[in-house]
């Protein structure tokens, strides 16, 4: 589905790639989505919210990708509170299944769902499934910026029936590495969220941003996304990412 | 006896599997619930505290070991009246069929809430490659419904706080799963003997988009009869089916439940309900419950209705119930919920707004308040105003 960030908190982008002149909108967009949807990957990360009112809040999670994004299970490993909630997501976020081990109860989310914030934080289900930008939007090259002295493509994404609820995003893409460095979020017309990416790393040949901040500008909160560790291109059974394995340890 | 006797030896394999446990780990909570109500033209206050610890461990690869212990101490208005809860009008005529009065009947109907501890689930899971197998008191989730599962006779819901945790279930339960969604389960109750066990069957898959089931649960239905005065025990065949999934971008649910009795008349249950998630993050939920052992005249509810209802087996009163709800997000840490069960056929009900706050990583306040309105002696016409404010600290 449908967003520009992965649930391990990461992008990135096959080691080696050059950019090179005269790209259309299109190869670059191939770029950007290239960068995001690798074909499986391993972490933990922890996530720092912090209120409108200055109270924070962490959690850490387990999360686990497959098929480039289609497949996506988060598992909470603190706090306590929260301990062993598990979120499957599958068709790109357009299936969503929630485990609280509390109970042992498994939960089927409709894609209306994809809206709703996850664990209170300024990240909704949707800003975390995977998905492309080809599939999710129709896009338009604003043209180059600087972000922070980096060079980056300006790109406007307009969600097409299967994207997000926004009403409009604006992407900056690094021209040399492909990796989203920022996007606004916009909703009606207004700036609803903004997202910054931080401290890009080459990892087993990808490119990613470490450190995810979405800053919620008409609520006055903001997460913080830390990926502690990550893996890539590793072998997962297809088994993980199913209803049954959530009832496993 | 052969209840403890099962419960103990599950407590000697979790310790054993603890004394060679490779990753042992004690956590739990603690939790205070004050509760004032109306009751009677009187203000009644309730009070718990409970203390929860769970011990898991992960004896192997493939075993591990779950159990939690609870403690609770109950204070305030501890001893209470089961007939405080029944309309006047059914206790007298209830008192009259037995040819005695409401005050000789009253200390029958006492309850008193003791302190308790007891063990809350403890079971071993066994994780082969193509089954999984747990022993021992555990959580057994049945259904999709939200208020109400028809197909659980495993657990009984409180309405007004459908998602709390369920004490566990002593049972054997064998779970093997099929292509990437798919799972047959089975599992038999530990009862006295095999023949009053409890044994249910059932086969989930996922489906174009939607979560299917289909299950069968057989169970000696006990009870008791108390305008006969008799005990009552029966078998009771229920053929059920759920699913959920995603219709015209409405989350949809439904159960149904189909319950072949030995004796007395047999009875379906049904339920269907709906979410949606508007674009500002307002949520809204609902059920309609057909429940066939209901009936349509609050003039017809009986005394065993009302015992059937306030006792173990929480059946509603009436036949058509509606359960409406929205909850959003108002900042980060606190969530604003209201709720609204309704009997259309006695059209009482109840309205009960719901706040929960996060005070910390490991910590919830959650603050619930409800107002019952409907004519006397409908089914929550006389439960007055209320609610309860619940803290709870995770270690």
């Amino acid at each position: 589905m449908k967003k520009l960030i992965v649930i391990t908190a990461v992008t990135w982008l096959a080691l080696g790639t050059v950019n090179v002149h005269a790209l259309t909108s299109k190869e670059i967009i191939e770029k950007i989505d290239g960068t995001e949807r690798v074909a499986s990957s391993e972490g933990m990360a922890r996530q720092i919210i912090t209120t409108s009112g200055g109270k924070k809040r962490t959690l850490e999670f387990k999360s686990y990708s497959k098929d480039r994004n289609d497949k996506q299970l988060v598992i909470y490993t603190a706090p306590k509170r929260v301990k062993g909630d598990k979120i499957l997501m599958l068709n790109e976020g357009d299936d969503i299944w929630f485990y609280t081990p509390k109970t042992d109860r498994v939960r089927h989310l409709a894609s209306h769902a994809r809206r709703q914030k996850v664990q209170g934080s300024d990240f909704a289900y949707e800003d975390l499934a995977g998905g492309s930008i080809e599939e999710d939007y129709t896009y338009t090259l604003l043209g180059e910026e600087k972000i922070d002295g980096t060079k980056c493509y300006k790109f406007e994404l307009i969600p097409t029936e299967s994207g997000p609820h926004y009403s409009k995003l604006i992407l900056w893409a690094d021209k040399e590495t492909y990796v989203t460095i920022r996007i606004d979020y916009y909703e009606d017309g207004e700036l609803l969220k903004c997202l910054r990416c931080y401290d890009i790393r080459n990892i087993d040949g990808h490119w990613c941003a470490m450190k995810l901040v979405m800053t919620n500008l008409q609520e006055g909160g903001q997460t913080v996304m830390e990926t502690l560790e990550i893996r890539f291109d590793i072998a997962l059974e297809d088994a993980l990412f199913s209803t049954p394995s959530l009832k496993r340890r | 006896m052969k209840r403890l006797l099962f419960i103990g030896a599950l407590v000697s394999v979790g310790l054993a599997l603890v004394s060679n446990a490779q990753a042992l780990e004690f956590t739990g909570y603690f939790e205070n619930r004050f509760y004032p109500r109306e009751l009677k033209d009187e203000v009644v206050l309730q009070d718990y505290n409970k203390l929860r610890l769970d011990l898991s461990a992960e004896a192997s690869e493939n075993v591990t070991f779950n159990g939690d212990y609870i403690y609770r101490t109950f204070h305030g208005a501890t001893r209470l009246n089961t007939l405080d809860l029944i309309p006047d009008r059914v206790v007298s005529e209830y008192a009259d069929s037995q040819g005695t009065t409401v005050d000789s009947l009253r200390p029958l109907f006492e309850i008193e809430l003791d302190d308790e501890n007891f063990l809350d689930n403890a079971y071993v899971t066994l994780y082969f490659e193509h089954v999984n197998i747990r022993i021992g008191k555990q959580q057994l989730p049945w259904g999709t419904g939200y208020t109400w599962n028809p197909t659980d006779i495993f657990n009984v819901k409180n309405a007004l706080d459908p998602t709390y945790e369920k004490e566990g279930v002593n049972a054997f339960k064998v779970e093997l799963p099929f292509a990437i969604e798919g799972m047959i389960t089975a599992i038999l109750g530990i009862d006295e003997d095999l023949g009053s066990s409890t044994k249910a069957l059932k086969g989930k898959h996922h489906v174009l988009g939607f979560d299917l089931s289909l299950s069968f649960v057989e169970k000696e239905q006990g009870g008791f009869d108390y305008i006969l005065s008799k005990e009552l025990s029966e078998r009771r065949r229920l053929l059920g089916a759920d699913f959920s999934g995603q219709l015209l971008g409405l989350g949809v649910w439904g159960e149904g439940a189909y319950n072949l009795m030995e004796d007395s008349e047999d009875f379906g249950q049904y339920l269907l309900g709906a979410d949606y998630t508007l674009e500002s993050g307002l949520y809204f939920i609902g059920e309609y419950y057909k429940n066939g052992l209901g009936k349509t005249n609050k003039e017809h509810y009986d005394f065993n209705d009302w015992m059937r209802f306030l006792g173990d087996e929480g059946e509603n009163l009436g036949k058509d119930y509606l359960f409406l709800g929205e909850r959003y997000l108002i900042t980060e840490l606190w969530t604003w919920a209201n709720y609204l069960v309704i009997n259309l056929n006695d059209t009482s009900g109840v309205f009960f707004p719901w706040f929960d706050y996060s005070l910390g990583d490991n910590t919830e306040l959650t603050f619930v308040g409800y107002v019952a309105f409907g004519e006397r002696e409908t089914e929550f016409g006389e439960f007055g105003i209320g609610g309860f404010a619940r803290i709870r600290v995770y270690f």
